[in-house]
């Protein structure tokens, strides 16, 4: 689990949960989740 | 007013009110048939064990002409907290697919640092001159240096391609302003041959369509990521057009859509008991004449949908 700030947006990379290719998944998170973890 | 879209059921979704009396095309969820526990037709899609945070995708591949406008609505409602008192909650969407029934991500879409090929390019070249890289991110994570080239009948050159090179296409110090209205890109391996995209040449050819591949959310969020009321509640997004965005607009090249639900996402770290359960019903995903006739909530939320 990897949070992330990309171009002004917040992301958690949910390697538990993959995408339909196969990857981990990138979910969109408010800033604040991304504070309370990084 | 007709309240009929598209064909006999209510707008494109099979089974997206429980018409059949079942769960098929959202098997991960049961049904349930608790009077005022649903809308419409008998039964609604009960998401009733213990999740933290997975997530469902629809099996329907739904066709979609992006350049209509459609409306996408799900009601939910929470029917019991979870051990630490937290409504359902969780990212509700879409999933995109092309016309092949690949996923569509945001490296396979232009939007980022479009610039064109000022000099032809071959196969196996580890150097290429571009119009302009400034906007090619300069991160230290792989996975926003990617690299996409536009091209040849299939993939297409709408905004959408699958000539990618997903991660750490070129080193953080790669990118060379020459002046005069050029740039070149070092890259980290020599350039994959897409033959489509190729020329009489064997080479791509001056202005192909060249674009920075960075990863970002995986799904179209549409309607965010809310926590679900106790009480019948509706969420609905207007989708049209296409763009590079994990939100209600299509991506590039959409050519289906599926539904898709992060399940409690919003808690997933409390597992310390049983999660949060509720049900979904009256799916809708159908064309609209325009953005300003969206379906009314209290249709959406009726026992009108056959």
């Amino acid at each position: 689990m990897e949070y992330i700030e990309v171009d002004g947006e917040y992301f958690v990379i949910d390697d538990g949960l993959l995408d339909p290719n196969g990857e981990p998944t990138w979910i969109l998170i408010t800033r604040e989740e991304y504070e309370e973890n990084t | 007013m007709a309240t009929v879209y598209n064909r006999k059921t209510t707008g494109l979704f099979e089974n997206g009110a429980g018409q059949k009396g079942d769960n098929s095309n959202f098997t991960w969820m049961s049904r349930r048939t608790t009077a005022g526990d649903y809308l419409s037709n008998g039964g609604s899609f009960f998401v009733g064990d213990n999740v933290y945070g997975s997530g469902a995708i629809g099996s329907q591949y739904i066709p979609v002409d992006t350049s209509k406008v459609y409306q996408l609505a799900y009601s939910i409602k929470t029917i019991t907290q979870s051990y630490n008192s937290r409504n359902g909650s969780g990212h509700i969407g879409y999933a995109t697919y092309d016309e092949n029934k690949n996923f569509i991500e945001l490296r396979n879409c232009k939007g980022a640092g479009d610039t064109t090929l000022t000099r032809a390019a071959s196969p196996g070249d580890t150097t290429i001159y571009v119009a302009n890289a400034s906007g090619f991110s300069v991160s230290t994570t792989s996975h926003q240096r990617g690299f996409m080239l536009f091209g040849g009948d299939y993939p297409y050159s709408e905004g959408y391609t699958r000539y990618w090179v997903p991660n750490d296409a070129y080193p953080t110090n790669g990118l060379t302003d020459l002046g005069g209205g050029e740039w070149s890109i070092t890259l980290n391996s020599g350039l994959p041959t897409w033959s489509a995209a190729l020329d009489a040449n064997g080479d791509y050819p001056i202005g192909t369509y060249i674009s920075n591949g960075r990863a970002g959310g995986t799904y179209n969020y549409a309607m965010g990521a809310p926590v679900y009321p106790q009480t019948w509640t509706t969420y609905s997004a207007i989708c049209t057009g296409t763009t590079r965005g994990s939100g209600a607009a299509f991506r590039h090249g959409t050519k289906f859509i599926k539904f898709m639900n992060l399940r409690n996402y919003n808690y997933r770290s409390e597992q310390a008991g049983d999660s949060a359960r509720y049900v979904i019903d009256n799916l809708f995903f159908g064309e609209i004449p325009s953005v300003n006739h969206a379906l009314p909530t209290s249709f959406l939320q009726s026992n009108r949908f056959k």
